[in-house]
Parts: C-alpha cells; sequence; structure tokens
C-alpha cells in the first residue's frame, strides 16, 4: 500500500505543473462558455416569455443542438474555427444555451399569474414588473439552469483535448494514446471534481440569491400562492 | 448574509480571474511550437522549445498531442510558429503527390521549394533520422508464415488482423494507397487503434499487423519486425522542422538555432529516446534536455 | 367620478362581454357590481384601469376620458385588490405594502409611516407584521395586506374584484365588517365586483346588477330587492329576497319617532345596544341573544331612543306581507 502512496507522490511531483496548467486551462474553457451563455441565454429566455409564436421555435431549436453527439458538435466546431480552445468554447457554449434559456423561460412562465396581474394593475411598467418581480421570483430557477448548463461544460470541455484546446480532457486523451492509465486518472478525477465543486459553489449562490421569503418553500411563487 | 454574498461574488471573480490568465496564455508566448500526438513528436518540439529558450531567450509555449492533420492547418493559420514533421508526409499527405520511388534527396528538395510558395512555410535542415510507416508484425509469426516482405502478405490476408491507427487508415500514403500500390487488402477489415496502444496490442497478440513508426523504440524491445517495403510504396520521411516565414524573418536566430540540431539525431538515439519515454515513463522535457545537454547544445544548468 | 358611456367590449370570436353599458358611479360611493360569472362584471372593472381596452365607448374617470391618459399613470392612481390576492412571495409584508409608494417615488420614511398606519387600519400589528413574508401569513392576513396595498398610495378610487372570495365565511364576514368600519373612516369611491347577492347587499351603497354583459338594474339595495326591475333580477333574487330585505332595512327606518330624553340611560354595554345602521336582521339577533323586550338604539355615541321587539317584529311580518303582495 506505502508503495501505492509513493507513486502517488512522486507522480504528482512530476505531474503535479500539468495537472494544475490543464485544470487552469479547463476552468477558462468552462468560464469562457458560460459567460457567453448566460448573457445571451437569459435575455433570450425572458424575451420568449412575451413572444407568443416564437417561444416554442426557438425553445425548439435550442433543444435540438442538446441531442447532437457532443463530440460531434465539436468536431464540426473546427472546419469553422480551427482546432483549439475556440472550437470547444463554441461548442460548450451550445450547449449550455437549453438548460438556461429554458430556465429563465419556465421561471418566469410559472409565477402565478395574479403576481403579475396584481403588478401590471398597480401600474408597473413592463420593464418594472421585468426587473423588480419576474426577475427575483426567477432567480432560483435560473440558478439552477446555470448550474446545469455549467456540470454540462465540464464534461463535454474533457472532449477539447481532441481538437488541441487544451484542458483536462488533453491529459486523458495523451493517457489514452499512450495507454498510461495514470495520466488518465489524472486528467478524469479533477475533472469529477471541478464539476462537483463548481456545482456546490453554484447551489450556495442558488441559495443565497434566492429572495428572503422563498426560501423555505419554492414552490410558493409558481402558480398557487 | 450580506457577508456569504460578498463572498460569493468573490469566488466567482477569482474563478474569473483564472479563467482569464489561462486563456490569454497562449497570447501571451513569442513563438508557439506544435507537436503531432505521439512521443517523439513532443521529445523533438521540447528539444526546439528548450534551444530557444536558452539560446534566443524567448518565451516559448507549447501545444503538444495535436491529432495528426491539425498542426499543418494551424501553422498556416498563425497559431502554429513551428513544428517538426516528415518529408514524405508533406510530399504526399499534405501537397497530394503520389510517390514513385524518388530518393530521398529529391523528396526533401520538392517540399523545400514548394513549401514556400503554397504556404509561407520552410524546411529547415533534416535532424538526420527517418520515421517511416511500415507493416510490422511479431518476429516469431512472421517467421512461422515466412512472411518478409510486405509483398509475402497476400498470402496470408485472411488469417491475419491488423491494427492501424486512424491517421494511417484515412492517408493515401497510408492503407488506402497500399491497397492500391501493392493490389491486395485484407480480408477483416483493420482494427482502429490509437498510435500508443499498437505497440502492446501487436505484442500481445491483439492484432497482428501494425503501422508501426520506424523509430519507436518498442519495435526492437517487443521483438516485433519490420517488413521490406518491397514494391517501394512508402516515401522516405526525412524528419526536420516546419516554420512560418515570418517568425524567420522576425527572430533572425531562429533558423540559426534550430538547425543546431541538423544532421544530430540519428535512428538509434531517436528509438532511445523514444523507448524511455514510453516505456521507462519519464518526461519528454526531461529526456529532450538531457540529450541536447549531452550533445553541448544547453548549458547544464538551464533548467 | 366614474362614468361609462355607450361602452362596449368585444373579445376575439365575437364574445360580446360587455354590451352598451352607461353607467356612473358618484365620488365616494360604493358600487357593487353583481351578477353570474360571464355576467362582464369582471371585465367592466378592469376596463376602468386599462387592464382591458374598450372595443367601443368612453370611459371617463375624474372627468377626464382614459384613453387620453398615460396607462400606467391611471394604474398608480387607482387600488386594485383580487381574489387572488397576488402578494409578491419576495417583498416582506412592508415591501409589499410599500410597492405603489415606492412607484410613486415618495420619500422613504413617509413611506415607513404610511406602511405602519395601515397595517395598523386593517388589524395587524404593525410590529409584528411588517417583516414578515406572505408565505408565513394566513389567508384573512394575506388579504389584510392586500387591502393594505391597494391603499397604500391612499388612491381615490378603489377596484376590488371577489376581495374575500377566497376565505372560509366566517373570516369573509370579520373582514366584510372591517372593511365596512374602515371605509367609514376613509373617503373612497370603491368599484366592488362580486357574485354574491348577500355581500352586494351588506357592502354597497348601490348595486349594478349585469347579464351577460348587459346593465339590468342599478339601485340602493333595498331598492333592488323590493323592486327588481325585471325577470333576470327577480330570479337572481331567488328565495332570498325576505332575508335580503331585512338585510337591506335598517333599525333606523322603523324606530318611531319617540322623544329623545335629556340624558342617556345609563350607559348599557355596547353589546346590547342596536345600531341605528343595523339590519332587522341582526335587531333579530341581538333580541333574541339578550332576550330583552326594548333595546336603546345608539347612532354612534348619540342615543335615539328605544326599540320595542314587538315593533320588530310587526315591521318584519309587514315586510314578509309587502313581498307577498308583490308576487
Amino acid at each position: 500500500m506505502s508503495a501505492f502512496w509513493q507513486g502517488l507522490k512522486s507522480f504528482l511531483q512530476e505531474r503535479g505543473g500539468e495537472i494544475l496548467n490543464a485544470l487552469g486551462e479547463h476552468v477558462y474553457l468552462t468560464m469562457a462558455a458560460m459567460g457567453m451563455a448566460i448573457v445571451l441565454a437569459v435575455p433570450v429566455g425572458l424575451i420568449l416569455t412575451r413572444a407568443k409564436r416564437a417561444d416554442k421555435v426557438v425553445l425548439g431549436i435550442v433543444g435540438v443542438i442538446q441531442t447532437l453527439p457532443s463530440l460531434a458538435l465539436v468536431g464540426l466546431m473546427v472546419p469553422l474555427l480551427g482546432a483549439g480552445p475556440k472550437a470547444a468554447i463554441a461548442a460548450l457554449f451550445l450547449y449550455a444555451l437549453l438548460p438556461i434559456v429554458r430556465n429563465s423561460y419556465t421561471g418566469v412562465r410559472n409565477i402565478d399569474p395574479a403576481i403579475t396581474e396584481t403588478a401590471r394593475a398597480m401600474g408597473m411598467t413592463s420593464r418594472e414588473i421585468l426587473f423588480r418581480v419576474e426577475l427575483p421570483l426567477s432567480v432560483p430557477i435560473i440558478m439552477a439552469g446555470v448550474r446545469t448548463s455549467t456540470v454540462i461544460c465540464v464534461g463535454v470541455a474533457t472532449l477539447g483535448g481532441v481538437v488541441g484546446a487544451g484542458g483536462l480532457g488533453e491529459l486523458i486523451w495523451i493517457g489514452i494514446d499512450r495507454a498510461e492509465d495514470a495520466l488518465i486518472f489524472a486528467g478524469a478525477l479533477p475533472a469529477m471534481g471541478l464539476a462537483l465543486l463548481l456545482d456546490w459553489v453554484l447551489s450556495v449562490g442558488e441559495w443565497l440569491f434566492t429572495p428572503a421569503g422563498m426560501r423555505e418553500d419554492k414552490g410558493s411563487a409558481q402558480a398557487g400562492a | 448574509m450580506k457577508m456569504a454574498r460578498i463572498l460569493f461574488v468573490v469566488v466567482v471573480v477569482v474563478l474569473i480571474g483564472v479563467a482569464v490568465y489561462f486563456g490569454t496564455r497562449g497570447q501571451r508566448g513569442d513563438l508557439v511550437v506544435g507537436g503531432k500526438n505521439f512521443t517523439e513528436q513532443t521529445i523533438l518540439g521540447e528539444m526546439a522549445a528548450q534551444l530557444i529558450e536558452d539560446r534566443l531567450d524567448l518565451r516559448v509555449t507549447r501545444k503538444f498531442h495535436l491529432q495528426t492533420n491539425l498542426p499543418i492547418k494551424m501553422i498556416q493559420r498563425g497559431e502554429l510558429s513551428l513544428y517538426p514533421d516528415y518529408t514524405g508526409t508533406g510530399y504526399t499527405d499534405i501537397l497530394d503527390n503520389t510517390y514513385q520511388g524518388e530518393p530521398p534527396e529529391e523528396i526533401y528538395a520538392h517540399v523545400k521549394r514548394v513549401y514556400p510558395e503554397e504556404f509561407d512555410l520552410e524546411w529547415l535542415k533534416p535532424l538526420g533520422f527517418e520515421n517511416a510507416y511500415s507493416l510490422t508484425m511479431r518476429a516469431e509469426q512472421a517467421e512461422e508464415l515466412g512472411i518478409e516482405k510486405i509483398s509475402d502478405l497476400e498470402e496470408h490476408t485472411d488469417a491475419l488482423q491488423a491494427g492501424f491507427d486512424p491517421a494511417f487508415l484515412d492517408r493515401q500514403d497510408g492503407y488506402p494507397g497500399l491497397v492500391e500500390h501493392y493490389g491486395f487488402e485484407f480480408e477483416t477489415p483493420p482494427k482502429q487503434l490509437a498510435i500508443g496502444l499498437m505497440y502492446r496490442a501487436c505484442k500481445e497478440g491483439e492484432v497482428d499487423v501494425i503501422d508501426a513508426f520506424t523509430t519507436d523504440g518498442r519495435i526492437d524491445k517487443f521483438n516485433l519486425k519490420i517488413l521490406e517495403d518491397d514494391k517501394r510504396f512508402f516515401p522516405p520521411y526525412d524528419a526536420a522542422f516546419v516554420v512560418r516565414q515570418d517568425a524567420l524573418e522576425k527572430y533572425p536566430e531562429l533558423r540559426e538555432t534550430l538547425n543546431l540540431l541538423a544532421g544530430r539525431i540519428d535512428t538509434k538515439s531517436m528509438q532511445r529516446l523514444n523507448y524511455a519515454v514510453d516505456e521507462e515513463k519519464r518526461r519528454e522535457e526531461d529526456v529532450a534536455r538531457e540529450f541536447l545537454v549531452d550533445q553541448g547544445l544547453l548549458s547544464a544548468q538551464g533548467e | 367620478m366614474i362614468r361609462f358611456e355607450e361602452v362596449w367590449k368585444v373579445f376575439p370570436g365575437d364574445v360580446q362581454a360587455v354590451c352598451d353599458l352607461n353607467l356612473e358611479v358618484a365620488e365616494g360611493e360604493t358600487l357593487v357590481l353583481l351578477g353570474t360569472s360571464g355576467s362582464g362584471k369582471t371585465t367592466t372593472m378592469k376596463m376602468v384601469n386599462r387592464l382591458i381596452e374598450p372595443t367601443r365607448g368612453t370611459i371617463t374617470v375624474q372627468g377626464r376620458d382614459i384613453q387620453q391618459e398615460n396607462p400606467i399613470k391611471l394604474r398608480r392612481r387607482m387600488g386594485y385588490a383580487i381574489q387572488h390576492i397576488g402578494l409578491f412571495p419576495h417583498m416582506s409584508v412592508g415591501g409589499n405594502i410599500g410597492v405603489v409608494p415606492r412607484l410613486l417615488k415618495w420619500q422613504p420614511d413617509k413611506i415607513a409611516e404610511r406602511v405602519d398606519k395601515l397595517l395598523d387600519m386593517v388589524g395587524l400589528d404593525p410590529d409584528s407584521f411588517r417583516d414578515r413574508y406572505p408565505a408565513q401569513l394566513s389567508g384573512g392576513q394575506k388579504q389584510r395586506v392586500g387591502v393594505a396595498r391597494a391603499l397604500a398610495a391612499d388612491p381615490p378610487i378603489v377596484l376590488m374584484d371577489e376581495p374575500f372570495g377566497a376565505l372560509d365565511p366566517i373570516t369573509r364576514d370579520g373582514l366584510q365588517n372591517e372593511f365596512l368600519e374602515l371605509e367609514s373612516e376613509i373617503q373612497k369611491t370603491i368599484l366592488f365586483v362580486t357574485h354574491d347577492v348577500f355581500e352586494a347587499v351588506k357592502m354597497g351603497d348601490r348595486i349594478a346588477m349585469l347579464d351577460e354583459g348587459r346593465l339590468q338594474q342599478v339601485a340602493p339595495p333595498a331598492e333592488l330587492v323590493e323592486k327588481p326591475a325585471n325577470e333576470f333580477v327577480d330570479q337572481f333574487l331567488g328565495q332570498q329576497r325576505f332575508q335580503l330585505s331585512l338585510l337591506t332595512r335598517s333599525v333606523r327606518t322603523i324606530l318611531k319617532e319617540q322623544e329623545r330624553p335629556e340624558q342617556a340611560p345609563e350607559g348599557p354595554p355596547p353589546e346590547e345596544r342596536l345600531g341605528a345602521r343595523m339590519s332587522l336582521v341582526g335587531a333579530l339577533d341581538l333580541f333574541k341573544k339578550t332576550g330583552r323586550g326594548d333595546l336603546p338604539v345608539y347612532r354612534g355615541k348619540e342615543y335615539m331612543g328605544e326599540l320595542h321587539k314587538d315593533d320588530l317584529l310587526q315591521a318584519v311580518g309587514a315586510v314578509l306581507g309587502e313581498l307577498g303582495e308583490e308576487r
């Protein structure tokens, strides 16, 4: 057993820097994609709540993207954007869209109509209703969507190794190429760890930014107060 | 609560910082050295990188483990400054010619002439060895079946299982071209294997014939036999660096520095270096550094 | 205060929700819009603050055509309380109440003051309830907050759509009474929608009865109950008319002229007093409870005389008789 730990120690000493680098690159790929996805998806989701017919169409399109096999999507980006991080980020971005768009949309849609009717009747402008009522009430669901997307990103980002995007995926692929199991784990385990860590951090964030008064009973704003 | 929220925001900002740092690293190097996804490429790339860092005092970004067909595309787009390649690959796979038995010097001369015109890229001096595709089998099986050359395989296409890496299965200087040239193919379609897995797979009998790279140290150690290319299908694959012309212009001493390696690496040496990494599990950068120091090209304390 | 002139509302599919409505709501009065589902009562109410736009006709509020006004500004001048209340779950009670004042950019301390005052008015202790969240309130408490919220910016007009509908009868009764109390303290024009004829009779100064979008009758409760304008109204009142009639007549109307003694007799406890405005039903109730033959009548603090039980019973009988005759 101690041979194992010895081996692990020396492995980490040797490869530690590489692993940390790969981890950092992985964070970069994930955050870049998530950043862009959030900036686009949340407004789109919110706008869709006001678009009577477009909503089904757009949700449908984004949903279809989700069904594309991830390796295929990443690969498809290469002719367009060249090999490297850009291709990976583009693919991650597309994958991150659906959960966020859908949750932004349903978050607002599922608000008890009495609430929005009253808000309107009290003389709030459409913008005021959006920012003072609909958004705060949807934050928990939107954050849940962000969490889902982030975990997806960390996972799919491992495919970046195939197209020269760096990240932990690269370690995994080298390990496969060279039949070096240790490398495969060196890539896979931190990837899992990263996914769990980010998920946890975001769940804390979700809790923190849920408006007070909605914590106990997350369902209360959603139809049927 | 407020504290907790602030803390959360701080964490997110830190993550963003990490992301930005790693995202912009590529831009911070002066030169980018690339390498394909097998050991030899990484070793050669490391040699180039370390030479540049030590002698030219420039920052080098490394992009190794790239899928075989990516570097030529990336270097044209400026994502790489240089990478090691092989004349035969340049001649057949990239320039799309058919090899007809010309001697190695001619192949080298051809690519040396055409690359600047076509791609604004230059081939530097040959490093001193060739790393060719080959068809390779277990020595003992080859003896048993009386197979010495590739043509001999024709009688045994029904009994043998081939295992090739994806690039070989795709390239014109690979399996498709070979089938055309020699006029036979394996009855059972070849399995697709990662380059690093081929050698062991052959040794252990999972597959019988592989497209071993001739400088791989494992051929010797695993008791594998390279079959003679009797019909001269495979072109010569002399190794040399391919560099962007603008990089050469920007850093006038780059050419000289990289050419220090010209002719210094023979086949045996390359095999030894490959083996050290593949089987002895040493790190490519250490192996490269050791070689450079031995050759007196690096100051010993160039850490 | 509010005037409907030839107002129509037709929804897509040729659904005629409101047909040729002509109605006037006087300042300070509580007008009840009474009818079954689909009678157009809610639609009518929602046209006043332009949540629904009329297809034809004009609605004027405080003399101005509402089409000429910015709907947002219009709505901020009107209180709005509905059956499902619609409290904002992410805001505290105080926050909810303060919504319109904040929209109107009142000073924070003025808002805080107003919030406390309103909580008090609706019978909720400010200190306990100000910072609570809707999820922590009972149905009745939520309704009270809803009312407080509607009154927050002191709007001249208040629109209420079955505001007490989601409550159990006892709570509803209590809230109705409290609201009537409240009403007497504040001067507001109230448009009140309900399908409950008892509620209508209790809460309204006048009742406008609607059927399938058309106005059937508009009259004070007593008149509506005793002189229904047509078959529909008659049927709507149905078997309840006797009780309703008793409800719409007050003690004051049957109190015989008496010499008011100079001084009120030794102050009987409030439970044994008849209010001048109390309905005959209430009076019967009190006689039964106290078992007395006479009860004093007060209007507020003012002593108005004694009512004898026999006189009451006679009056009740007379009502029955009248109703019987008209059949």
